[in-house]
């Protein structure tokens, strides 16, 4: 999942200020577990987000918030029910999650039958075919690459514009949908439920402003939508529950408001006054609000601490750094406590100690390096001694915000005490990706987030470790290790092809390892991202493959 | 006059196509790459260029300038895709994020940014000429230490710490005012009214200060004018001669920097209000514009800004050729 | 003060009270340096249709005595004691919303420097169709008309036309015109010029100077000149007030006191005066030295270090020994506050007249 709008928020330390010499104190939810009891209907929900969704065309969302806003509105080929203790993937548009070839080459969904767009039409195969056709045109860009990547002849199709059609993907009748793809996906049915894979009527494709005219099958609809200001969703009339296992329809409104200071959003919410009972945050609280609302027990009950498909970390750069010693030196030598102190301490999340985290296919519980997340200094000076003690400056590119120089800071001093010399740069935050993913930028060390696209190794350990694309995307490389080993491309490509689930997840556990032996990367948190709603928001799900408040059973309490 | 107010606007015209050009070719100076944040992560180089053409950033940039030209004049057709978007003259560009022509977006905002930015005008005008004044008249005693604390009060707190402070005080602590945010006059006045309270006051706690000062100065200076004496001479109350004569003089220096405030706030620089509000204006589209690498919104923005801020110059000239006889504007 | 104060003929019936009666005047300006004695003890008296020259350097306190004749001093930090009567009326004590209703009114003043002394924002007409209206109950348009009568009656060509200007649009002495008719507006009673000719050329201070003569026949005011220089009010006046340092030095009518001048500053003054009948190659003299501080007056007579003749008095009385007011012998009222004996006043006045 793309990472721009995860950033962490600058002005948090400011506004804690604010809160802090008030000694400000909610008044309190005084219900219990929002998710506990029978929704009542009716209502408006209030989302407070500081800034607009980039896209909510389904083919262009490629973040978190615009995507959970998505599932309001339209409905994809596959969909996590997570209702229960564990998400669990189901058929949403198609009756049941699809079924594969053998070779996991070809597969085919059928359509539930009598899921009606908002203006009553059915929703159809060549409906579906049109929508994930549209992401291959230049105009509909920002979206996920998997469908260019994997449909066959994709790579030369170029959308459905000029009035040409993508072979690969087949709708032999009104309710049947067959892909071929140009590898085996195993897991290509946890693909489909990202918000690509969806309908679109073509009568009411407005193209490139599409995001502003989404054409629903969910339970809400657009009533109006003023990019930068509001986006108000009303009930669709013609969504019925029945076709529909995964979302509820309670409210009978929903408004999305941008554009406020997140400091102040917090603090709305948390003094949880008039409108802000009713509202909800999808931008995740950091830094020092972080502290002090994860602490605070009369938040207790509306507090969401979601735990995220995703890692935080810090790339060693393999063709910079090249003594392997030195390496895991810098592995046994990272304080993660200071570390994880810089981000928001421990609601920020867990200490880790692999790249994929817990809740991921393929996860393999594993730790090569110190136990003490303090770190082990009497490891890392022998490995230094053994490499000989090289005099050596290192350079960390970190983006130009507090938290993130708190952070550089102290992995500046940790390394300091093993006679590595770290010189911090601080990059534009709004273009730190696309400067370090840009090969002609390299550091030797280099901070990085990555959160899975769906809970499956196969969005993590391809996507940060795969060395060709060094090469082949030198724009857009997410390698930043510079990891470039024959056998672990080798090993993606076999781990690829596999079709047996406990083989391949097992496998991506292997390589995991692997990765970290070479001591590629220092792995540093399990993420959680936080959010919080005012007391009468009621149905609200801990959505961790989106790592969002799902509101797909939200109410508002009577 | 007419062919003063001719050649002012010509030489405005000049300076905005100064900004204009500069503006953009900072922009292609800078690392940051539109088609790349628009691809997304994982952009083939392929799909990058397509991209690029897409947003006509394929083009050299001296062309992409000369388009924009010609787009002001002319106005503009975009996109052979998926659809075609109209610019009409002036055409700005369209929004590389939205697909919005610049100009309806600038055009939708505008009316936060001139609520905000001539209510709390009006409002630190009055107070601070008010302010100033009673500094002025009862110098040395404790209203005009008052006044001048109060004053420095204000010039020394952050403009986010005040409007949080605000925001705590009287919409979640005490909810005397409802969740803030921008609500259209047309659309519902007291709405329009209640919502922009807090910001007004956060911008006038800030910008009290200077124009209490300033009138408490200019107001000094005046009274130990001659003709302040021969008003008193003639036998004018106190009131009379104070806002009558002393103020018509003393306000002309504040004139000048009151349009230039005018100017940049309904131009949009009251960025950090519009975001702790919620209020979207111009500010917070040209911040945002930035961040987005969003190219013609950020011409868009910077060229509206300058607008008013020049437009402010020559309103200040005129206002000040109405106030002075003795100006004469040529 | 026991010297009789006026220096009209004494022998005359005594008189009902003057018009105007200042009495021991005293205005005094506390700054952070010290108190600023500007007047200290002036009295005089002036009859309806006379005229009063006052006359002495600038810091003599001859402006700030005619500030406290229309209550300016009023609300500032300024102190005042002594009585000014007028009409019957004591004006020290007098409350300022009642010192406002003459001002203007009663008592008019006419500013040295009209251009600075006119608003720069308002019309000629504005201004002083706002002194008439503020003490008369008028539409703005007989204020108007009333403006232009003043113009018309000062001399302002094209009056109605005129009276739509503003003041930077008129010449020097147009401006002083539209200031004498500013203040003639009310009609008033006692008239202030404080030095209404020194920022114009001589043509033309003249021809004011001329104007306050007539314009004083007309309205049968009493004018009280402020100047620095006795030609101004040597054809004028009818009593000279001569001030050093924030007190009389010499006071009669203006024939005793051009003709018979008593102290050495007021025969500074008259030498440095240039006469118009006189060589144009004459010299003149200006008093060497420099006004006194009114903070710390010099011990003795104020003026005895600029004094040429203090070697004349024996002792070194001038320098310890302030000199009283006396009456000049053989006169009716002409006061001068002088140690020199008539005797050297004879031998020096006649010695500087031959080295003259």
């Amino acid at each position: 999942m793309t990472r721009s709008k995860r950033r962490s928020r600058t002005v948090a330390l400011t506004a804690s200020a604010v809160m802090i010499a008030l000694g400000a104190t909610a008044c309190g939810g005084s219900s219990n577990n929002s998710g506990s009891g029978a929704p009542s209907k009716g209502g408006t929900l209030t989302i407070l987000d500081d800034a607009d969704f980039n896209h909510i065309d389904p083919q262009r969302t490629y973040t978190t918030e615009g995507s959970s806003m998505d599932y309001e509105l339209v409905r994809t080929l596959t969909g996590w029910d997570e209702a229960g203790s564990e998400p669990k993937l189901v058929g949403d548009l198609a009756t049941d999650t699809g079924t594969p070839s053998k070779g996991a080459t070809v597969w085919t969904f059928h359509l539930r039958h009598g899921v009606k767009w908002q203006d009553g039409s059915e929703v159809t195969a060549q409906d579906v075919k049109y929508g994930v056709e549209r992401a291959f045109s230049p105009d509909i860009n920002g979206g996920p690459p998997y469908a260019s990547q994997w449909l066959a002849g994709g790579d030369s199709y170029k959308g459905p514009y000029q009035g040409k059609q993508l072979p690969s993907i087949q709708t032999p009748d009104k309710y049947t949908l067959v892909f071929h793809l140009n590898q085996p996906v195993a897991d290509f049915n946890e693909t489909t439920a990202m918000t690509g894979w969806s309908a679109v009527p073509k009568a009411h494709d407005t193209g490139a402003t599409y995001d502003t005219h989404v054409w629903s099958d969910g339970p809400y609809m657009i009533k109006s939508y003023t990019k930068n200001k509001e986006l108000v969703l009303v009930r669709n009339k013609n969504w019925s529950q029945s076709t529909d296992p995964i979302r509820q329809q309670n409210l009978d409104e929903i408004d999305a408001k941008f554009g406020q200071d997140q400091a102040a959003i917090d603090q709305q919410i948390k003094s949880d006054g008039g409108s802000a009972q009713t509202s909800i945050t999808q931008t995740p609280i950091a830094g020092s609000d972080l502290t002090t609302m994860a602490g605070d027990p009369s938040l207790k009950s509306r507090y969401y601490k979601i735990p995220a498909p995703g890692i935080n970390y810090m790339a060693i750069n393999m063709n910079r750094v090249k003594d392997i010693k030195v390496r895991q030196a810098i592995e046994y030598a990272v304080d993660k406590t200071t570390v994880r102190g810089a981000f928001g301490g421990s609601a920020y999340g867990n200490y880790a100690t692999t790249m994929l985290a817990p809740g991921i296919d393929g996860h393999k519980d594993f730790n090569l390096y110190s136990s003490n997340p303090a770190g082990d200094l009497t490891k890392a000076k022998a490995l230094m001694k053994q490499a000989g003690n090289p005099k050596s400056t290192m350079s960390l590119a970190v983006e130009n915000i507090p938290t993130q120089e708190h952070f550089a800071d102290a992995v500046k001093t940790a390394l300091a005490k093993i006679g590595i010399t770290v010189n911090i740069t601080p990059i534009d935050k709004n273009n730190y990706f696309s400067t370090v993913d840009n090969v002609k930028n390299q550091y030797d060390l280099t901070w990085g987030d990555w959160i899975a696209d769906w809970p499956n190794a196969s969005t993590v350990l391809p996507t940060l470790f795969d060395g060709r694309q060094i090469k082949k995307l030198p724009q857009s490389n997410n390698d930043l290790s510079y990891l470039n080993d024959p056998k672990v491309n080798a090993q993606i490509d076999k781990i690829g092809k596999m079709t047996d689930i406990k083989q391949r997840n097992a496998a991506y556990g292997e390589l995991d390892e692997q990765i970290l032996k070479d001591a590629a990367v220092v792995p540093l948190m399990y993420m959680n991202f936080s959010e919080v709603s005012g007391s009468k928001v009621g149905g609200v799900i801990d959505d961790s493959i989106m790592a969002e408040p799902s509101l797909v059973h939200a109410y508002i309490k009577q | 006059m007419f062919r003063y107010l001719i050649r002012r606007l010509l030489a405005a015209a000049v300076i905005m196509l100064v900004i204009t050009t500069i503006t953009f070719f900072i922009f292609f100076a800078l690392p940051s790459d539109p088609a790349l944040l628009a691809c997304g992560k994982t952009c083939s180089p392929s799909r990058l260029a397509e991209i690029k053409h897409s947003l006509g950033l394929d083009q050299s940039s001296l062309t992409q300038y000369w388009e924009f030209l010609k787009g002001l004049v002319a106005g503009r057709d975009y996109g052979d895709q998926s659809v075609r978007i109209h610019c009409g003259a002036p055409c700005l560009g369209v929004s590389f994020q939205t697909d919005t022509p610049v100009l309806t977006t600038l055009l939708q905002d505008f009316p936060a940014d001139l609520s905000l930015g001539l209510g709390a005008a009006v409002a630190f005008l009055i107070l601070g000429v008010g302010l100033g004044t009673v500094a002025a008249v009862r110098r040395g005693r404790a209203a005009d230490k008052a006044a001048v604390g109060l004053a420095l009060f204000g010039v020394s707190v952050q403009i986010y710490f005040i409007g949080l402070l605000l925001l705590y005080l009287f919409v979640d602590k005490f909810q005397i005012l409802p969740t803030s945010g921008y609500t259209s006059i047309t659309e519902d006045p007291a709405g329009w009214f209640k919502g922009l309270i807090l910001p007004w006051a956060t911008l006038v706690i800030v910008y009290l200060a200077m124009y209490t000062r300033l009138t408490r100065s200019s107001m000094l200076e005046v009274f130990a004018e001659d003709y302040m004496r021969t008003a008193r001479a003639k036998g004018l109350p106190a009131a009379t001669v104070v806002l009558k004569h002393g103020l018509r003089a003393a306000i002309t220096p504040i004139i000048t920097i009151f349009g230039m405030d005018v100017g940049s706030l309904i131009g949009g620089s009251a960025v950090i209000t519009e975001s702790v509000f919620g209020i979207n204006g111009i500010g917070k589209l040209a911040v945002d514009s930035v961040q987005n690498s969003d190219l013609p919104v950020i011409l868009g923005t910077t060229l509206f800004a300058a607008t008013f801020v020049v437009l402010a110059n020559v309103v200040v000239d005129l206002v000040y050729g109405l106030v002075d006889p003795r100006v004469r504007l040529a | 003060m026991s010297v009789q104060t006026s220096p009209q003929p004494a022998d005359v019936t005594p008189a009902p009270a003057p018009f105007l009666d200042v009495r021991d005047l005293k205005v005094r300006f506390p700054t952070e340096d010290g108190l600023v004695k500007s007047v200290d003890g002036v009295s005089f008296t002036l009859e309806k249709g006379s005229t009063l020259g006052i006359v002495g350097e600038s810091g003599s306190g001859k402006s700030v005595t005619s500030l406290a004749l229309l209550g300016l001093h009023k609300g500032t930090r300024a102190q005042v004691s002594g009585e000014i009567w007028l009409e019957g009326k004591e004006l020290v004590a007098l409350p300022e919303a009642d010192m406002r209703e003459l001002r203007g009114r009663t008592v008019s003043m006419i500013f040295q420097d009209p251009l600075s002394a006119l608003h720069p924002f308002f019309t000629v007409g504005a201004q002083i169709a706002e002194a008439y209206r503020v003490h008369h109950k008028v539409s703005k348009k007989e204020a108007r008309d009333r403006a232009v009568e003043m113009l018309k009656r000062v001399g302002i060509p094209q009056p109605e036309r005129r009276v739509r200007d503003y003041p930077h649009q008129f010449s020097g002495g147009m401006r002083q015109r539209a200031m004498i008719a500013m203040s003639l507006v009310c009609d008033p009673a006692l008239l202030i010029a404080d030095e209404p000719t020194t920022a114009l050329d001589v043509t033309v201070q003249a021809q004011i100077l001329d104007l306050i003569r007539d314009l004083q026949e007309e309205f049968g005011s009493a004018v009280v000149i402020i100047t620095h220089d006795l030609g101004v009010v040597s054809d004028i006046a009818d009593d000279i007030l001569v001030m050093y340092g924030g007190r009389r030095i010499e006071y009669g009518t203006t024939r005793d006191v051009l003709k018979q001048p008593q102290h050495p500053y007021t025969w500074g003054l008259l030498q440095s005066m240039p006469h118009l009948t006189g060589d144009v190659g004459e010299r003149l003299n200006p008093i060497p030295g420099t006004p006194p501080s009114l903070i710390n007056l010099p011990d003795g007579c104020s003026f005895h270090p600029r004094c040429a003749y203090k070697g004349w008095v024996p002792e070194g009385r001038c320098t310890v020994e302030r000199p009283e007011l006396r009456l000049v012998p053989g006169t009716g009222g002409h006061l001068a506050a002088c140690h020199l004996t008539d005797e050297a006043k004879h031998e020096i006045r006649d010695g500087v007249r031959k080295g003259a």
